[in-house]
């Protein structure tokens, strides 16, 4: 088979994107994405340009394409749920390892609305580059946007112990029943999406840190160093080795 | 006005009438229109409606792999779409002659 030129390759690549981005079922992104990877293809063998197909504007096309498919709310909501867990698992696997867990509800809705608008903001920003190629604004506004909600993110830590609001105490038992049933979803949703990234992610962030604090005698806070530092190196690696191993399966 | 806005509504029922002809997938089918005259509508404007036109129980796609090597989807008319073709053609023969018959008046 033919290879396709670049400025096809990246139309393909942009649609795809903002389909994903705007939470279309990822089957129905690829049937599209296919067929005009097709069309494509049979077009430049005939000597025409990605502009024939997709007329002047190929942002306007893209967008057209977008109009005539169904947003999937519930894999977008499924996908931000992951996501939330995914996220909350470290901060729930840090605490219990401090003792039992508590929490307070300024505390949950803060972070769930936080990480939320987190994630929309990421979606918006990367549907809008899709659209706007060559523009650096969506990474200023994503950079800005980020820099606000880590901001606030802090601020809540900071504040949550000054404000009252109602506090869910566990015990050492239901504690220990929240982590196990969070790593048997996080293994599940591994599974399912075929990345293990978060859950030895995960390993290596806390295992470090319960031999370091119990066995070495280590602060918290050190600890805590060590193992942001040795999950982001495993993660950063074992990110790219999948996307890599990924692309050599699809060729 | 521009031959597309005109174009809108009736590129539909062209896509229609050439699907029940016989079964094409989509770059066989933009040639087609290309080859009817309609060489000034962008290739790509016939996803859309493929989609729309799917979505309302027109038209059927299967996946086949094609002559050529890679899968393709193969588009055809359902009878929804065989009721819908025969309403278009009368609306259209309609609008038709009312438009002629007023371009007559005229000259």
């Amino acid at each position: 088979m033919q290879t396709l030129s670049d400025e096809s390759r990246r139309f393909l690549e942009d649609l795809t994107l903002y389909l994903l981005a705007s939470g279309k079922n990822e089957q129905a992104t690829q049937d599209i994405v296919t067929e005009l990877e097709d069309h494509l293809q049979e077009a430049e063998a005939d000597g025409k340009s990605v502009a024939a197909i997709t007329g002047d504007s190929p942002a306007a096309y893209i967008q057209s394409i977008a109009s005539e498919m169904t947003t999937d709310y519930r894999e977008s909501v499924w996908l931000l749920l992951q996501i939330l867990a995914g996220v909350f698992s470290f901060l729930l696997f840090q605490d219990l390892l401090d003792g039992p867990l508590s929490y307070s509800l300024y505390f949950l809705v803060g972070f769930t609305v936080l990480i939320s608008s987190l994630l929309i903001v990421l979606s918006r920003c990367l549907r809008y580059s899709a659209t706007h190629t060559s523009s650096k604004r969506p990474i200023l506004l994503f950079g800005l946007s980020t820099g606000v909600i880590f901001l606030l993110l802090m601020g809540l830590f900071l504040t949550d112990p000054q404000i009252t609001s109602p506090t869910i105490h566990f015990s050492w038992l239901t504690s220990s029943i929240v982590g196990l049933s969070a790593f048997l979803l996080i293994g599940y949703s591994a599974y399912r999406a075929k990345t293990w990234v978060l859950p030895l992610g995960l390993l290596a962030y806390l295992l470090p840190q319960f031999f370091l604090r119990y066995q070495l005698n280590w602060s918290a806070l050190s600890a805590v160093g060590v193992g942001y530092v040795c999950a982001t190196v495993l993660m950063t690696a074992l990110f790219f080795y999948e996307t890599t191993s990924k692309k050599t399966n699809q060729t | 006005m521009s031959s597309t806005q005109m174009l809108k509504g009736i590129l539909d029922g062209c896509l229609l009438a050439l699907i029940a002809e016989e079964e094409v997938y989509g770059y066989e089918l933009a040639t087609k229109l290309a080859a009817h005259g309609f060489a000034d509508v962008s290739e790509g404007t016939i996803y859309p409606l493929l989609m729309r036109m799917q979505k309302l129980g027109w038209i059927e796609a299967t996946q086949r792999v094609s002559p050529s090597g890679p899968k393709r989807k193969y588009y055809t008319v359902t009878p929804d779409g065989r009721e819908e073709l025969a309403a278009f053609t009368t609306r259209w023969q309609q609008l038709a002659a009312s438009v002629q018959h007023i371009l007559k008046e005229d000259s």
